[in-house]
């Protein structure tokens, strides 16, 4: 009996180190990779080349070569740049230069050119991320003016962030400026595949040289990137606009004004400045800081099958500086009348958006179809809607609504 | 009666949940993305409601302690035919974890172990399984006890991590393909909760029928509206279509987790936990085939039978070469086809031993023998606990 027992103890003991074993294989221990064995890209650029092949731009992250502290004033980011005939061919191919195992698991951003949009279907080559293990489907996607290796080469940051967390830290901008969205892959592929929007994808450039001629500036975000006028500053690389994008086609672009009124309708947008002309003192400019807390209503209504929406934009607003002297501070119809030129320019912005959405781009570009989708029984009764014929003639009722709430630290205006 | 140890009810529950909660972390889920397009997770209320439903009437005829769903069975129908309605489970049971098998595999080796050949990762994740099966019910009921609490533990942590991901305006029309649709495929797909049927054969591991049911109930409840949620939450991150073009939704919906530069990579969070609970489910799973093998064997001991089963497993899930095949191979074969057979054994056994019972409440309590047994008085008979049978048969 006793020997009976000291053989199931045995047993289970070594049924335990199985068990145990078992857990250490399958959680992958035995086919590690030292981190100094690895070579992570942070961003891929892509670009047009001949035949049927792409260009293909790894960027990878080299802490010492960028370490903050170092300034990174003068060294270029780590770039290679191959001829590759697929995407997923990519990795073998870098992998002749480096003795590192490269990795995708730090991929940040895709950066993508314009030229290459324009000629050809994009989803090809996201469809090569998503099949891969190693990409993450919140890898931010911007379309370059410049080709992409060009770009990747100019991103420098005096300021001392690296290659990665510049353009980490820029793809949360919008939430300060409105002028440049965050698409990652997710939210691009999603808006492909339902097919009643159309994709947007951030647009950047290098800041062109020569400088372009120093103009009058009516407003900010009128200018494409690479256009607008500054001289020296942190980054040769300018983030503003978007990508207007049917499929995986690029078939136009927004200024960085129409990316606003974009995240305005999709409630998208933190908060941003926007710049009035002064309503009593004309050629005067004003600074409105604005706050988009909750979402605008959007009320589609179906009446003789013909589309149309009464949409409600609700901010909050700050006075954030005034070169007219006017007081708005103490006088209320004088605030009325500030509001009002903010209301009415935005409202002429947003429509001019919805026009230039439905007659040149012919789609929808707020995903305005959210409001209407979900009012369908089924998916069938949706399809047979047909919502982008229905999206063309619609008609728009748009109307903002400033409250203006704070006017800063100061009662009146300086020298009053 | 199958010898083994005894377990509370609080562990059933916590089987039951795992059995049918695991399933949805894998790819079978997108059967259901699949057939309910934007109202997947009404798919999921109309095929599990159907099911449960189906159950709760089985119930009943369990309330006799020592018998098991092939006891009663072989009661209900004789031995001939009951037989062949056991054989005829053993083997949807058998082709559900294979298949399910391979969905595991494929996922272990897309998170951890791209490069290991899917023999290795198979042997592997077998002995995973069959060790604790072996080690019997109550060491599987106290390690899923703790299971289900991490898997809930984790579901609770992740799913409100996603509330920022999630956008209501992405609702698709509610009711996605159309209710008669959804009806149909509800019916078609009631075998995707078929594990269900799995706890009937646990009822001589718990002393007291009220408590048995009561335990039932429950997990069906937490399996419902966990379901329903874990669902939603998909719907509502990657809304239809884009849901059905993944292969592993909750893997992707875990990597898009991001809190900024230094804190990244969660999913190894939702990998880890999910590894576990698919391996405890699996090993569930082999552990109730090995019962309805000594079932239909008039065997006492089920441990003899886990070796030459997990080499039937194996060779099984090797024969599958790809996940969409798997996919289809559950969907077509499993629940589509295999539908007709799985309806008409709950629906036979659910007639046929209700008006045994009730023939025999009739006849006197004295016959009341067969099918319901002792129990259809309501009463089950404490029997004596049986000691764990290691090795002996």
């Amino acid at each position: 009996m006793a020997k009976v027992d000291h053989g199931r103890k045995i047993a289970r003991r070594l049924l335990s180190c199985a068990i145990f074993g078992c857990s250490l294989l399958l959680s992958g221990c035995w086919d590690n990779h030292e981190l100094e064995d690895l070579a992570f890209v942070t961003v891929i650029g892509l670009d047009v080349a001949p035949g049927n092949n792409l260009r293909i731009t790894y960027q990878y992250l080299t802490p010492p070569a960028e370490d903050p502290r170092k300034g990174n004033t003068g060294k270029t980011p780590l770039t290679t740049t191959f001829l590759v005939p697929s995407f997923g061919s990519a990795p073998m191919i870098a992998a002749t230069t480096t003795d590192r195992l490269i990795t995708a698991q730090q991929v940040k951003a895709l950066v993508i050119s314009e030229e290459l949009a324009h000629r050809e279907d994009i989803l090809p080559f996201l469809d090569g991320m998503v099949r891969e293990r190693a990409y993450r489907r919140d890898v931010l996607l911007v379309t370059s003016l410049d080709s992409a290796r060009a770009f990747m080469r100019a991103n420098r940051s005096k300021l001392g962030s690296n290659t990665l967390t510049y353009i980490e830290n820029m793809r949360h901008q919008h939430l300060y400026t409105g002028m440049f969205p965050e698409v990652t892959l997710n939210d691009f592929l999603i808006a492909s595949e339902t097919t009643d929007q159309l994709g947007l994808m951030g647009l950047a450039a290098i800041a062109s040289k020569p400088k372009p001629p120093e103009k009058s500036v009516v407003a900010e975000g009128q200018e494409l990137p690479g256009s607008i006028q500054k001289k020296g500053g942190d980054n040769g690389l300018q983030f503003s606009g978007a990508a207007v994008y049917q499929g995986g086609r690029d078939i136009g672009r927004l200024t960085g004004q129409e990316v606003r009124c974009v995240l305005l309708l999709r409630g998208d947008i933190g908060t941003f400045s926007q710049t009035v002309m002064d309503p009593f003192r004309p050629g005067m400019h004003d600074t409105l800081q604005v706050f988009q807390v909750i979402p605008p209503s959007i009320h589609p209504t179906l009446r003789r099958g013909r589309l149309s929406y009464r949409i409600d934009v609700n901010l909050y607003g700050a006075l954030s500086s005034e070169t007219s002297k006017v007081d708005y501070v103490q006088t209320l119809t004088s605030q009325k009348k500030l509001r009002e030129a903010f209301e009415t320019m935005m409202e002429s912005d947003v429509s001019k958006l919805l026009r230039r959405s439905q007659t040149e781009f012919r789609g929808d570009v707020c995903q305005l179809d959210r409001a209407l989708r979900w009012r369908f029984w089924t998916e069938d009764d949706w399809k047979r809607f047909n919502y982008t014929k229905h999206f063309e003639m619609a008609r728009f009722d748009v109307r903002f609504h400033l409250h203006l709430k704070e006017f800063g630290k100061q009662r009146y205006f300086v020298g009053r | 009666m199958i010898r083994d140890g005894h377990i509370s009810p609080r562990q059933v529950t916590a089987i039951l949940t795992i059995i049918v909660l695991g399933k949805g972390l894998d790819s079978a889920i997108l059967i259901l993305v699949h057939w309910g397009h934007g109202a997947a997770e009404l798919l999921l209320l109309v095929a599990e409601g159907l099911i449960a439903g189906a159950i709760l009437l089985l119930l009943p005829l369990h309330k006799a302690q020592d018998k098991n769903l092939a006891d009663v069975i072989n009661d209900t129908f004789g031995r001939w035919i009951g037989s062949v309605i056991c054989s005829l489970l053993f083997i949807l049971l058998m082709a559900d974890i294979t298949i399910n098998l391979e969905m595991d595999m494929q996922q272990i080796r897309m998170v951890f172990l791209p490069m290991t050949p899917t023999q290795v990762v198979l042997i592997v994740a077998l002995m995973a399984m069959v060790i604790p099966a072996y080690y019997g019910i109550e060491v599987l009921g106290r390690t899923n006890l703790i299971m289900v609490l991490l898997l809930l533990g984790i579901a609770a942590i992740l799913v409100p991590m996603t509330i920022p991901m999630m956008d209501l305006s992405k609702i698709a029309p509610v009711l996605g393909p159309g209710p008669w649709t959804l009806l149909k495929e509800g019916v078609l797909h009631v075998g995707f909760f078929g594990e269900y049927l799995t706890v009937l054969m646990l009822r001589p591991y718990v002393r007291d029928y009220e408590s048995y049911r009561k335990s039932v109930v429950t997990a069906m409840i937490i399996c419902l509206t966990v379901g329903f949620v874990a669902m939603l939450d998909m719907q509502l991150v990657f809304p239809y279509p884009t849901d059905d073009h993944l292969f592993f939704p909750f893997v992707e919906m875990a990597r898009i987790l991001y809190f900024g530069r230094f804190i990244q990579h969660v999913e190894a969070l939702f990998a880890l936990t999910w590894l576990a609970v698919a391996l405890a489910r699996l090993s569930l799973l082999v552990y109730i085939l090995s019962l309805l093998a000594a079932s239909m064997t008039a065997s006492t001991n089920f441990r003899r039978f886990i070796p030459l089963l997990a080499a039937c497993i194996y060779y099984g899930a090797l024969m599958i070469p790809s996940l969409p095949m798997a996919l289809d191979l559950r969907d077509i074969w499993l629940e589509k086809r295999g539908f007709p057979v799985l309806a008409t054994i709950i629906v036979a056994t659910i007639v046929v031993g209700h008006w045994k019972a009730r023939t025999a409440q009739k006849d006197g309590p004295s016959d009341a023998g067969a099918g319901s047994g002792s129990g259809s008085r309501g009463q089950a008979q404490p029997q004596p606990r049986q000691p764990a049978a290691h090795g002996s048969g």
